[in-house]
């Protein structure tokens, strides 16, 4: 029966002294370690920054999001789910929507098919 | 007897968000590359998704074996390459490993053309499907050009065959 073991890696950080102190004083009022703190935050801001380079890229359509998960390590859904989170942000596909569903209505005379189209992009 | 089509991760998310994975499973006998499977993750809605339907046989899992095409990303490639090899219809959402699928002579579709399959043959309404490609629309993780498109072809069938007949 094989036993499966998670190797932790080990870093070493230089901190000036002002740096250091700083470090220290967090920690003692938080409660918890320097290196504990230390691995949490790093863990955490590269987590951000990839995510947030996963988004960028993909709205520049630079790279397709099976590349994006390949080259970052975060799943597909993560990178869908920032992205989505974005494009509230970014009305272009949104606009792109109803100015098309508004075209097509006045086309073919049919006002209602607009009316539809602004319900379902929840945009009434 | 269904025909076979396999999936990248892209399509897999829309389709779990847009509630279409009963529709898939009945239009056709869905292929999971394992790369595919990988690339969702683990404890998403997608994934549990997809490993409950692997785990009760109603989606099969298969690894392609060779690489005919290298680009892209491991799922992608891997979703391309198993509808090569077995000659799957390839449902994906990503634009450009779906250009380039289209430039290997697969048969592709992406989640706008099946949404309006779907309407087009009475499955579903007018409603449902605009309210779907608005999500789409919402989300951002497709191309605008191509929910331009469905917009334009559900019109027209509401067009052609009026309002109470394709909207529920």
């Amino acid at each position: 029966m094989s036993k499966s073991t998670t190797a932790s890696a080990t870093i070493t950080v230089r901190l000036t002294p002002e740096e250091h102190t700083l470090l220290r004083r967090l920690c003692q009022l938080k409660g918890i370690s320097q290196a504990r703190y230390l691995a949490s935050l790093a863990a955490e801001q590269a987590r951000q920054e990839l995510t947030a380079y996963a988004v960028r890229t993909y709205q520049e359509g630079r790279a397709s999001l099976s590349e994006l998960a390949t080259q970052t390590g975060l799943d597909v859904p993560t990178i869908m789910d920032a992205v989505a989170r974005g494009a509230g942000a970014e009305p272009t596909a949104v606009d792109a929507f109803l100015s098309a569903a508004k075209s097509l209505a006045e086309a073919h005379a049919d006002p209602g098919f607009y009316e539809l189209a602004v319900r379902a992009v929840g945009a009434a | 007897m269904k025909p076979g089509a396999t999936f990248d991760s892209s399509f897999w998310v829309h389709a779990v968000s847009l509630h279409l994975v009963e529709q898939l499973l009945e239009d056709y006998a869905l292929v999971c590359p394992m790369a595919v499977e990988t690339e969702l993750g683990q404890d998403n809605l997608s994934a549990v998704r997809l490993k409950t339907l692997c785990a009760a046989g109603r989606i099969e899992r298969a690894t392609s074996h060779s690489e005919s095409i290298r680009l892209y990303g491991l799922g992608e490639r891997a979703a391309i390459n198993l509808a090569l090899e077995r000659k799957l219809l390839l449902l994906i959402d990503d634009w450009r490993p779906y250009e380039a699928a289209r430039a290997a002579g697969l048969p592709t579709v992406n989640t706008v053309v099946y949404l309006t399959h779907l309407c087009a043959r009475g499955r579903l309404g007018v409603n449902q499907v605009l309210e779907a490609l608005g999500a789409l629309a919402r989300r951002g993780t497709i191309k605008p050009e191509w929910i331009t498109l469905g917009i334009t072809l559900v019109a027209e069938l509401r067009r052609q065959r009026g309002e109470q007949e394709c909207q529920r």
